[in-house]
């Protein structure tokens, strides 16, 4: 039974929830800040545990072959953890007056045990129901202010939009089921040649796609992707798109390049097509926006395109540049959330009902009003555009440059092109932040905003000046995407 | 304990006085200027030590490196040209830092001013020093963002605001360049190598990339039909990131707009720290340059037309930055130029080049220096309001002749008396003219005398409206505080010397760069690579050849002087005091016509200067901004699809998939 | 005889009148009955492909659904009610706030 150890962060996680969810009750509310530090701790120890497990190399499987550990769960549970650690640790401030605390954390921890759940999964069955729990953990995050129509609206179009995912994301697992007779990923890679050449297959796989493209927020399944950041809280967006989405993508390099290797140079083309078009049109919409969190949004749904580079290059590199994106994109733009909660908290503390907080215009002279928060995000944004020295540079040259090197120069062109846009609406916002005049004081981040803000700020600036081991364990896990 | 181990010093020790000015700055002595004077002069100290230890033994070049990740390093490679350009950068930027403790004193910014000079020299000196592309590239980027904080320094003023974006964006077009020739050359090599990379080789090294040259001779990319070499495509796309960074054209755009910044930051960009980067860029890489067919006759050409288009321009501009602005753009067309004559004379390029890239730093660094000195006594930058200056401020009126005279590049040919202007200018003129004489192409040579003759009468056009003449400006003007005219009167003696005392032994030191105890290359072979005919031993060049820059620079004074001096209307006295033809010719109102109005005035500034400037603005501008305005205009239609109605998304979905259930099917049908 | 094909008929028969209601419909309930449709069209599939290939495993999975499905209508009613609450309606149409 050594095996269930294995699987102790889960456990660890799902037992803070319990923990907190009932502990909420017998506090009262000005004492709940203490939920969050016990969900903080519950995660540093379930990061201790993932890396202790990663550290040594083991690969296990267990639960009938349903789920394994190997290099590329654990990279994607730290991954899923740290933006957890830091969503939790800026949350602290975030619902420190509200009553309903205990449930906040509890959904937060069980969407990330959802995640991981995902990343361990050998199994369509595990792989969905880790999909669903953590989809249905976050659409009730995203609508945790029941009292405002924005979030509301944002929580429904989220729920509606994903749901029906969920449903074709089903129908096409049950087609797979149906033509391989299994609902295990190798066991399905054993007999993917049943798929080949059926319409079944291709109507499978194309519903697959868009069930994972919708986390993934692949246009043109990335339509609720703008509307749910914008007008989810700030932390959760940051949630959204540092964790959630990248579960999308541990799903779909699973189904899709595991299982189903076999049609690969059908899915390829899909892939290319969909890049291209998710990131130009990120990059361009993104040109014109003039809330910030609607901007981060639409340059995320920018990043996703540069990241499914990886299934159509699909060399051991470029699997690799993939997953390192999804790291650095992780720490960046959860780091950019956070910095306009930041923001957003400033703007409340001059106004209480200001709406719109995170309106370009209110990142005016920034730099004089909070020095810091100001400096981290040009940092994320830099990053986002792909400035040396940052993670998100090193992320973008390997990911590019593996991809001339498998040939296909003109898809790295597309995306230099891309990359060069983006600076555009990323500097607008550092010259709002750093030229522009303002009115109001000096303010200063309360601590837990400013504590998750430097963690991300640090972690951007370490992956990208020394990114040699990170490069390195996103190497060990895309070589188990392609044994 | 050898001095090269200290080398990692030269960047750190102004990082570090950025990170300590930006946090203690206000509470020390004038913003914390004496911070990073103090790193810049021991970074200074510390270059000039190295640069004369490889100047008494150049084979023994400084090279360290550590591993950084995967196959990148991060190192130090400091051969001739790196020391020299060490040297340099420090020592400049080391007086500028000086003089704007004067300049800057009644500024409540100083903090972030001084903080951020630092930084960028820092960054400047992190380029210079990279044993690796992609470091360089690194550093190069921070140069650009510090060049963004500074040129943008005081952002209260939209102006600035919008020139810093202006040049940070137009700069990005080169580094977007730059950086994709960096990954075609680490593919390529990759490729060179089949893959397998063995421990401890580092691609993006120089001294590794110059080694595998031949391979990458050997590959060919085809690209509208035409058989290109890779190592042209690497070549030309590096120069495009010099083109963003040295302002050559059509990418020179932002450098007049970036005096939007304190005077002090825009000597410190036109001389010491960042358009240099790109000819550095150049001349660091130039055996890609040596072995790629074709690559250093386009240098040539543009770098040629930037010198003399930039010199028009100069002529008509009334902002006495901006005239100097356009001289910078000029003069490194001349630098970029004379890289381009690598294609005859080989490596002697670079130390040409080089040679006018230090002597430039020092009498560039003077003007502007001089300049801020006016603006700060008069606080008017026009030169319409200006005059009669050289009572009140003697020094900087002298100093200010000093460089006209350098840049016109006054001397006398065949002896060691001339400015350093004379010497690296005419260096360049000459090689022009030994290009014509092996390969029958003489546009770059009718360029460069061309320019040099504009040359001379914009920068005293620029001396006689501001120091002589009747004052137009009610300011009482007053000579600058010591510590500002120090470093004015310092660089002044290094721009009347510096060029005679080095010529020769700098142009041969130059040439160690690419044969020593890490890099040594068979530069011959190399050009056969390239298809380029060397000759390495031409004579010395026919008298009137060698004369002749230092007649037009004469002439372009002696314009000037009647035009500017003599203000126009005694233009024709002087004319025909001096020509006695003239007299029986035309009488005096003719002369009066012919000589001002329609030669001077109408033909030189209206037909050339304005349809340049018309050019500049409307053409380039008009297409910048078009590309911009497109793009807007796509993205503000693209999102009206997103309508905010969840049923319209689901109606996407649907069509998402049935559309690729489309695709799917072609791509079945295809196959 | 009723064979495999007809579960698989039916089931996309359904599906698509899950996917057509949700895009015509307006009213919040009426998407979500949509949405059950769609899983439960999907639970067919699964029961059918299992009930034929004499395989278990399908038959678990359609559990696992049916569990999640229920768990995810909660999850939507309760968003549906928060929304019925400040606008005392829920056609969800007129709900464009967040858009462009």
């Amino acid at each position: 039974m050594e095996d269930i150890l294995l699987l102790a962060p889960e456990i660890i996680l799902a037992v803070t929830a319990l923990v907190v969810l009932v502990a909420g009750l017998y506090l009262k509310t000005e004492h709940k800040v203490a939920l969050g530090f016990i969900s903080v701790a519950g995660i540093i120890m379930a990061i201790a545990l993932t890396m202790s497990i990663m550290l040594a190399k083991t690969s296990a499987s267990m639960f009938y072959d349903t789920m394994v550990i190997d290099p590329l769960s654990q990279v994607f549970k730290l991954v899923f953890l740290s933006v957890a650690l830091l969503v939790s640790i800026a949350s602290v401030k975030y619902v420190s007056e509200d009553r309903n605390t205990e449930e906040f954390f509890a959904l937060l921890l069980l969407a990330i045990i959802g995640m991981m759940v995902v990343s361990s999964s050998n199994d369509l069955i595990t792989l969905f129901l880790g999909f669903e729990l953590a989809g249905l953990a976050t659409y009730a995050l995203v609508g945790f202010e029941k009292k405002n129509i924005k979030v509301l609206e944002a929580s429904m179009k989220y729920f509606i939009i994903g749901a029906v995912s969920s449903a074709f994301l089903l129908f096409g697992m049950s087609y797979v089921y149906g033509m391989t007779g299994t609902t295990n990923i190798p066991g399905i890679a054993a007999n993917a040649h049943l798929l080949v050449d059926n319409p079944i297959g291709i109507v499978a796989i194309v519903m697959l796609i868009a069930g994972f493209g919708y986390k993934m927020s692949l246009v043109p399944f990335h339509m609720w992707a703008p509307d749910t950041y914008q007008g989810a809280p700030s932390v959760i967006s940051a949630l959204l798109a540092g964790a959630s989405k990248k579960m999308g993508f541990i799903a779909a390099f699973k189904v899709i390049i595991v299982a189903l290797i076999a049609l690969n140079a059908e899915w390829q083309t899909i892939f290319a097509v969909l890049a291209v078009i998710t990131m130009t049109l990120g990059n361009v919409v993104a040109l014109s926006q003039d809330s910030v969190k609607r901007m981060l949004a639409y340059s995320s749904v920018a990043q996703a395109g540069y990241i499914s580079m990886a299934f159509v290059v699909l060399t051991p590199t470029a699997l690799a540049g993939g997953i390192l994106y999804i790291l650095s994109h992780a720490f960046m733009k959860a780091g950019a959330f956070i910095a306009v909660a930041i923001v957003g908290f400033m703007i409340l503390v001059g106004n209480k009902d200001a709406r719109d907080t995170d309106h370009i215009d209110n990142f005016r002279g920034l730099s004089k009003r909070m020095p810091i928060t100001a400096f981290a995000l040009m940092v994320f944004l830099l990053a986002l555009a792909g400035i040396p020295a940052t993670a998100g540079f090193v992320s973008k040259f390997v990911l590019f440059s593996s991809t001339i090197e498998a040939g296909l120069v003109w898809l790295a062109v597309i995306a230099i092109l891309n990359s060069a846009i983006s600076l555009f609406y990323y500097a607008r916002v550092i010259k709002y932040m750093y030229f522009m005049p303002t009115e109001g004081g000096r303010i200063t981040e309360p601590a837990p905003y400013a504590i998750a803000m430097i963690l991300a700020l640090v972690a951007v600036l370490v992956i990208g000046i020394w990114p040699e081991p990170f490069i390195y364990w996103a190497s060990e896990a895309a070589n188990v995407l392609l044994i | 304990m050898n001095i090269g181990d200290f080398a990692f010093l030269i960047p750190l020790l102004p990082a570090l006085a950025f990170v300590i000015t930006l946090f203690f700055g206000k509470r020390l002595y004038s913003g914390g200027a004496l911070i990073p004077i103090g790193a810049i002069g021991a970074s200074f100290i510390i270059s000039l030590l190295i640069t004369i230890n490889i100047l008494q033994n150049p084979d023994q070049v400084i090279h360290q490196s550590v591993h950084w990740f995967a196959i990148f390093n991060l190192g130090i490679l400091i051969d001739p040209l790196a020391a020299v350009m060490l040297t340099m950068v420090s020592f400049v930027s080391l007086l500028i830092h000086i003089y704007a403790i004067g300049y800057m004193e009644h500024d409540p910014a100083k903090p972030r001013y001084f903080a951020e000079t630092s930084l960028f020299t820092a960054a400047m000196l992190g380029v210079v020093l990279s044993d690796n592309i992609l470091q360089m590239f690194i550093f190069w980027e921070l140069v650009g963002l510090c060049s963004y904080l500074l040129i943008g320094f005081w952002y209260q003023k939209p102006s600035a605001a919008a020139a810093a974006k202006k040049a940070f964006l137009t700069t990005r077009v080169g580094d977007v360049m730059f950086l994709a020739g960096i990954i075609i050359l680490f593919a390529s090599l990759f490729q060179a190598f089949h893959g397998e990379v063995p421990e401890g080789v580092y691609l993006l090294q120089f001294s590794e990339m110059f080694n595998h040259i031949d391979a990458l001779a050997a590959m060919n990319a085809t690209i509208l039909g035409m058989e290109v070499s890779h190592l042209t495509i690497i070549a030309l796309l590096f120069f495009g990131g010099a083109i963003g960074k040295s302002g050559q054209f059509p990418l020179h755009v932002w450098l007049p707009d970036a005096m939007e910044g304190p005077t002090t930051v825009s000597a410190l960009i036109h001389a010491a720290t960042m358009v240099t980067a790109g000819v550095y860029l150049v001349a660091r890489t130039f055996p890609m340059f040596l072995s790629a067919p074709d690559a250093l006759i386009i240098v040539a050409y543009l770098g040629g037309f930037t010198a003399l288009f930039a010199a028009t321009m100069g002529l008509v501009m009334n902002d006495i930055k901006r005239v100097l602005a356009y001289s910078t753009v000029s003069q490194l067309g001349y630098m970029v130029l004379g890289l381009g004559m690598g294609a005859v004379v080989g490596l002697e390029a670079i130390g040409v080049s080089m040679f006018h890239l230090i002597n430039h730093a020092f009498f560039k660094a003077l003007l502007f220096l001089c300049a801020g000195s006016v603006i700060h006594a008069i606080g008017t930058q026009d030169m319409r309001q200006m005059g009669g200056l050289l009572k009140a401020m003697p020094i900087t009126a002298g100093t200010m002749l000093v460089a006209s005279l350098a840049l016109a590049g006054f001397g006398i040919p065949g002896t060691s008396i001339g400015t350093s202007g004379f010497f690296s200018k005419d260096a360049i003129i000459e090689t022009a003219f030994v290009f014509g004489e092996y390969s029958h192409d003489w546009i770059p040579y009718i360029f460069a005398i061309l320019a040099a003759l504009l040359t001379s009468i914009y920068i005293f056009r620029l001396f006689f409206m501001t120091f002589t003449g009747k004052s137009r400006n009610n300011a009482k003007a007053h000579e600058a505080p010591s510590i500002m005219t120090v470093p004015l009167l310092i660089l002044a003696v290094f721009s009347l010397v510096f060029g005679a005392l080095t010529l020769k032994p700098f142009i041969a030191f130059m040439e160690r760069t690419f044969d020593n105890n890490v890099i040594s290359l068979n530069i011959e072979h190399l050009a056969t690579l390239g298809n380029y005919d060397l000759v390495l031993e031409h004579g010395p060049e026919p008298l009137f050849i060698l004369w002749l820059p230092v007649i037009v620079a004469v002439a372009g004074l002696l314009i000037s002087y009647l035009l500017y001096y003599k203000q126009v209307i005694d233009v024709s006295k002087v004319v025909s005091r001096e020509n006695p033809v003239y007299k029986l010719l035309y009488n005096r109102y003719y002369q009066h016509k012919i000589f001002t109005e329609l030669l001077a005035t109408r033909i030189v500034y209206e037909l050339i200067s304005l349809s340049a400037d018309y050019f500049d603005r409307k053409f380039i501008d008009t297409i910048v901004d078009g590309i911009g305005k497109i793009t807007m205009s796509a993205g503000n239609f693209m999102r009206k699809i997103q309508t905010g109605v969840v049923q319209n998304y689901v109606a996407a979905v649907v069509a998402g998939v049935g559309l690729l259930i489309i695709l799917f099917r072609l791509i079945v049908e295809v196959i | 005889m009723i064979g495999l094909e007809h579960y698989l008929i039916l089931s996309a028969i359904i599906f698509s009148i899950g996917l057509y209601g949700l895009m015509t419909l307006n009213n919040g309930i009426r998407l979500m009955m949509c949405i059950e449709l769609m899983l439960n069209a999907a639970i067919i599939n699964l029961v059918a492909f299992s009930a034929y290939s004499h395989d278990i495993t399908g038959q678990v999975f359609a559990l696992f659904v049916i569990a999640l499905a229920a768990a995810e209508a909660a999850i939507g009613l309760a968003i549906m009610l928060a929304i019925y609450r400040i606008r005392d309606d829920i056609e969800l149409n007129e709900i464009n706030i967040l858009r462009w």
